[in-house]
């Protein structure tokens, strides 16, 4: 059977990991997608504003992180998938921010990546559409940032993923960078090809597909063996929500209101052996803390049951 | 490039004429028939109310340029879809002879889809989903085991076949797809496909009688990038739907009325860029029932008058760089970030002659490549110059040009939308 995997943001305490990588092994979990992201938060980029995280040398990086690699090794918890800190770049921020994302964040990411043993790592694709007029000037960016981490990626025997992200109009989340399936896999082989190496990949994210109205069985088999990672998780099509799976309905019938249907015959169709990860954070903040041990192990259920049509 | 008023929401069957007349007087020459307001309910047929005829003659100084058919009733159960929709399709191709519309929207045939929603519902065992590829005169299309291109080849080859001797071209249009009430993209919303399906109906046709109309309405509810949409139909596309909606509900709102604080909900910067990219010229058709529907009859004149500077705005907008091309010299009015935007995205295909403003202080500097001049200067232009207004105050520069006795034509220049942004915009305390 497929492994089940989930974030790491809200259910690992830097301080106690053990707890923590125990209990999402009792929920059914056997990997994490560990979220560096939350160490250098985007509110807080958006702001032109960043904590000194990432100004520790390699080293000390490296004894940051060891006890919680060795807490997962000790749980059976095996660091599967990771999330770069996003934005990579921020519109009119100060030249310093973004050279700082770009040349100092970026590249340890990759090394801390390398050093849970993590083959994949998650990165967003700048969002640029609306300055420099389209989506294929937008892509240059972000091919020109990953083309900068490619040769260490290789080095490092690390596959960055892009991810498809949204953009707003007003309150309306529309399609942003990594939404096209077509363009994507093209991309992905001009670059894999180049640096003759899996440096580039992709990393579906259902809500954001939700959001969006993609056909999620299309995108797969467009995709094909390019999936590397996923990141599962619902909402009702309006927000970013972060939630379980068949959580929402739209209509009386009650169905549910994201194709989960396509998505399980889009991955049997490719053949997906990756693991089913959750992205699901935000559901360990809505249920109460007696309950959130019930809650992992229903999403690691749901896990189970998509697995049962992926055999 | 034709500017339609959709007919959703402002005729009714039973009083076509004061709708009628209420499109006219605002100032529209063409209007889009949409024959949904004149189905019967449950039935594959028009209502008797409502012959061609009768509406022909309604029309009356109008033009009726355009057709949308039905779709069929919903939550209805049809003995036989396929072959219901096809004589509401071939129906509706009739009404487009009748009142002399040269083109007719008809959707694909989209049930096929809700057949393959399966496979949660099977034991593990038996589940298959093998990709079928057709080849389709050179294009491959991928499709998958229910093959909704075979479906609607047949569909619209059948349709162009027994209506042989209508002159109307037949527009494919984009649709959605529901899932437990959540709009997702659903057939010929992924332009690639559309594009393949009409070049692939035309070349089986023998000619150029299939053509595509992009309904914005459907992309904003499938949160779709519509300027990669528009740019990659391209020259298949005849015809723009302009409607919003708030990305959830399938309504049509008049643009700009879906607001929240200060931006809307639609990408028109999107809409606007790619249709200025590929030079847009067919049709551009504001369909606002829903809008419409909230306003009392007497109040709707008013409305329409609203509804037509609107279409008429995009028409103005998308035709920005068709309008600079027209004149062979060009001067610029203003000096300040609209003219810097000018300059960043026109300036180097249609170079002005220099730019002038009324701030004193500016005149003799460079600014963008181009010297400010006093707007006195305007008066030695040559006769064949036009003057670009580059600054919010529009009405009042133009009077302002026009006392000094300038009589050279003055254009507007707008930047809302243009084709890149600054990231920045310049400040001046003077």
């Amino acid at each position: 059977m497929l492994e089940i995997g989930i974030q790491t943001r809200n259910a690992i305490d830097d301080s106690n990991p053990l707890d923590g990588f125990r209990a999402l092994k009792a929920a059914g979990f056997s990997c994490v997608d560990f979220s560096l992201n939350s160490y250098l938060r985007n509110r807080d980029l958006y702001q032109f504003e960043k904590n000194t995280f990432f100004d520790k040398s390699e080293a000390e990086l490296r004894t940051y992180f060891a006890p919680i690699q060795a807490a997962a090794n000790e749980a059976g918890i095996r660091v599967h998938q990771m999330h770069m800190p996003y934005p990579n770049y921020v519109p009119d921020a100060p030249k310093d921010l973004n050279r700082y994302l770009r040349e100092v964040v970026a590249p340890k990411s990759l090394r801390i990546c390398a050093f849970f043993g993590c083959r994949y790592i998650v990165i967003h694709g700048f969002k640029l559409a609306r300055f420099l007029g389209s989506e294929e000037e937008e892509w240059e960016k972000t091919r020109e940032f990953l083309e900068y981490l490619a040769p260490l990626a290789k080095e490092l025997g690390v596959t960055m993923c892009i991810e498809n992200i949204y953009t707003s109009v007003g309150n309306h989340i529309v399609e942003g960078p990594c939404c096209d399936a077509r363009k994507a896999a093209e991309r992905i082989d001009a670059m894999n090809e180049k640096y003759g190496a899996q440096v580039l990949g992709f990393c579906l994210d259902t809500g954001h597909a939700n959001l969006v109205g993609l056909d999620m069985e299309d995108f797969i088999r467009t995709l094909g063996t390019r999936l590397k990672v996923l990141h599962i998780h619902d909402n009702d099509g309006v927000a970013d929500l972060h939630q379980i799976p068949y959580t929402f309905t739209r209509n009386r019938e009650n169905q549910p209101s994201t194709d989960w249907d396509g998505f399980v015959k889009g991955l049997r169709a490719i053949g997906f052996d990756g693991v089913l990860n959750f992205e699901t954070a935000p559901v360990l903040d809505s249920f109460p803390a007696e309950l959130r041990g019930q809650a992992l192990a229903f999403i690691g259920e749901i896990g189970a049951y998509f697995a049962s049509f992926l055999q | 490039m034709k500017v339609l008023c959709s007919t959703n929401g402002i005729v009714d069957r039973f009083h076509p004429n004061q709708g009628l007349n209420d499109i006219k007087k605002a100032g529209f020459a063409h209007i889009c028939l949409d024959l949904k307001a004149f189905q019967e309910y449950r039935k594959e047929r028009m209502s008797q109310t409502a012959t061609a005829e009768n509406i022909e003659r309604a029309i009356g100084e109008l033009e009726a340029a355009m057709v949308i058919a039905p779709p069929l009733t919903e939550n209805v159960v049809y003995d036989n879809p396929y072959q219901s929709y096809l004589e509401l399709a071939k129906v509706s191709i009739r009404y487009a002879e009748a009142v002399g519309a040269q083109y007719v929207v008809v959707a694909p045939y989209s049930l096929v889809r809700t057949c393959c929603n399966t496979v949660m519902e099977n034991t593990p065992e038996s589940r298959g989903g093998e990709v079928a590829r057709k080849e389709t005169g050179g294009a491959a299309i991928d499709s998958i085991e229910c093959d909704a291109w075979s479906m609607n080849r047949d569909f619209y080859l059948e349709l162009a076949s027994s209506c042989q001797n209508a002159s109307a071209r037949i527009l494919l249009t984009n649709t959605c797809r529901d899932i437990g009430g959540h709009k997702i993209r659903g057939l010929c919303s992924d332009a690639v496909e559309a594009r393949t399906w009409v070049e692939a109906l035309n070349r089986e046709v023998g000619l150029n009688r299939f053509g595509f109309c992009l309904d914005i309405g459907t992309c904003n509810l499938c949160g779709q990038n519509i300027q990669d949409v528009i740019i990659t139909l391209d020259d298949c596309l005849d015809a723009v739907i302009l409607r919003e909606n708030d990305g959830i509900h399938d309504l049509s709102l008049l643009p700009f009325t879906q607001t929240a604080g200060a931006s809307g909900g639609t990408d028109w910067l999107g809409v606007i860029r790619g249709l200025r990219q590929i030079a847009f010229d067919g049709m551009l058709v504001a369909d606002f029932g829903d809008t419409a529907s909230g306003f009392s009859p007497l109040l709707k004149p008013q409305l329409m008058q609203l509804v037509w500077s609107t279409t008429d705005y995009f028409r103005w907008q998308i035709q920005m760089e068709t309008n600079l091309k027209k004149y062979e010299k060009i001067v610029l009015f203003g000096a300040g970030n609209m003219c810097r935007n000018f300059m960043k995205c026109y300036g180097d295909t249609y170079k002005p002659l220099f730019t002038c403003d009324n701030n004193s202080r500016l005149w003799g500097q460079e600014f963008c490549g181009l010297e400010i001049k006093s707007p006195e200067e305007l008066k030695n232009l040559p006769e064949d110059c036009a003057v670009f207004i580059c600054n919010v105050y529009y009405r009042e520069i133009e009077q302002q040009l026009r006392r000094m006795g300038i009589a050279n034509p003055i254009e507007y220049f707008n930047d809302e939308y243009m084709p890149s942004f600054y990231v920045d915009r310049i400040e001046r305390n003077d």
